[in-house]
């Protein structure tokens, strides 16, 4: 794979939503809060990531109430772990020094 | 794609994984809740075996885990409901204190009474399992001071046999406080100091 043709999945390509796949990979699942508070980003943008991500299949949210308020699970899909694996693997190929001969 | 852009995103992906590392649930207050629990019990054996009623030990020890499993319940669903994020590590260390919670159980009362073992048996296959137990969670928090309690319950787990067997429950006060509760109010410690720090 040369480092010219190395495609990046454009679903996972944008900060905010590589930042969610990145925190959502070392977890089960985490709330909408605390992807608010370790993305940096703010709610409304935070909420259409999501949607693009959900709508790809590559998490699944949840929506449930504790204690009378909503409360928003995310967690990540085999589909999302296969493509987030793929899109690291394209990132080394593109990392790695060049081969000389 | 070059890769000045790839270098920013695994910087991100670094950053993110680094924010994550540190949530995994502590269990100080479990530690804490069924060390004081075990010591209440401990005693309440000596004074009824004092008092001349040896019969209703069984009972004591039966209201302890009662008790010890209802509170242990109800905070943990409580945790649970509350909890921003779960981690694998809660699921595995939760999996396996109830592991643990049912082989002490057996252990202690269940085999006991079934006379699997004689009762001196139970100060070594308790103290082994609490060894056990504490080794594999200093390995998953990844915090080296508990390596300390877990060889104290091993040790305990060897020595009590030297020791007669009407001061083995009182004996096991020994590694209850110093491998079991002191090691509980540090991990209590930490995990304030660790979301103060976060």
């Amino acid at each position: 794979m040369s480092k010219d043709s190395v495609q990046l999945d454009p679903l996972i390509h944008a900060p905010v939503r590589l930042a969610i796949l990145s925190l959502l990979m070392t977890v089960e699942e985490a709330d909408f809060t605390y992807l608010k508070d370790h993305t940096g980003a703010t709610e409304g943008n935070l909420s259409t990531h999501l949607t693009r991500l959900e709508e790809g299949g590559l998490i699944t949210v949840t929506k449930t109430f504790y204690k009378k308020r909503p409360r928003t699970i995310c967690a990540v899909t085999q589909e999302g772990r296969k493509r987030f694996h793929h899109y690291l693997s394209c990132l080394e190929a593109i990392l790695a020094p060049e081969k000389t001969e | 794609m070059n890769s000045h852009k790839a270098y920013e995103d695994v910087q991100l992906i670094k950053e993110m994984l680094s924010k994550s590392k540190t949530n995994i649930r502590k269990g100080g207050k479990y530690f804490i809740l069924w060390g004081y629990a075990v010591l209440a019990g401990i005693m309440t054996s000596h004074l009824l075996a004092y008092l001349g009623h040896p019969r209703f030990i069984w009972l004591a020890w039966f209201a302890v885990m009662f008790v010890g499993t209802v509170v242990t319940l109800f905070f943990t669903t409580a945790e649970k409901n509350q909890s921003r994020v779960v981690t694998l590590l809660d699921r595995i260390t939760g999996a396996m204190g109830m592991g643990f919670f049912f082989s002490f159980l057996l252990a202690s009362l269940v085999f006991p009474l079934l006379d699997v073992y004689p009762l001196t048996a139970i100060g070594p296959v308790t103290g082994m399992l609490a060894g056990t137990f504490i080794f594999i969670l200093a390995w998953i928090y990844q915090w080296k001071f508990l390596f300390i309690p877990a060889l104290i319950w091993f040790i305990f787990a060897v020595g009590v046999n030297f020791i007669p067997d009407e001061l083995t429950g009182l004996a096991m006060s020994f590694p209850l406080i110093f491998g079991y509760i002191i090691p509980g109010h540090l991990l209590v410690n930490k995990e304030h100091k660790e979301k103060r720090d976060e």
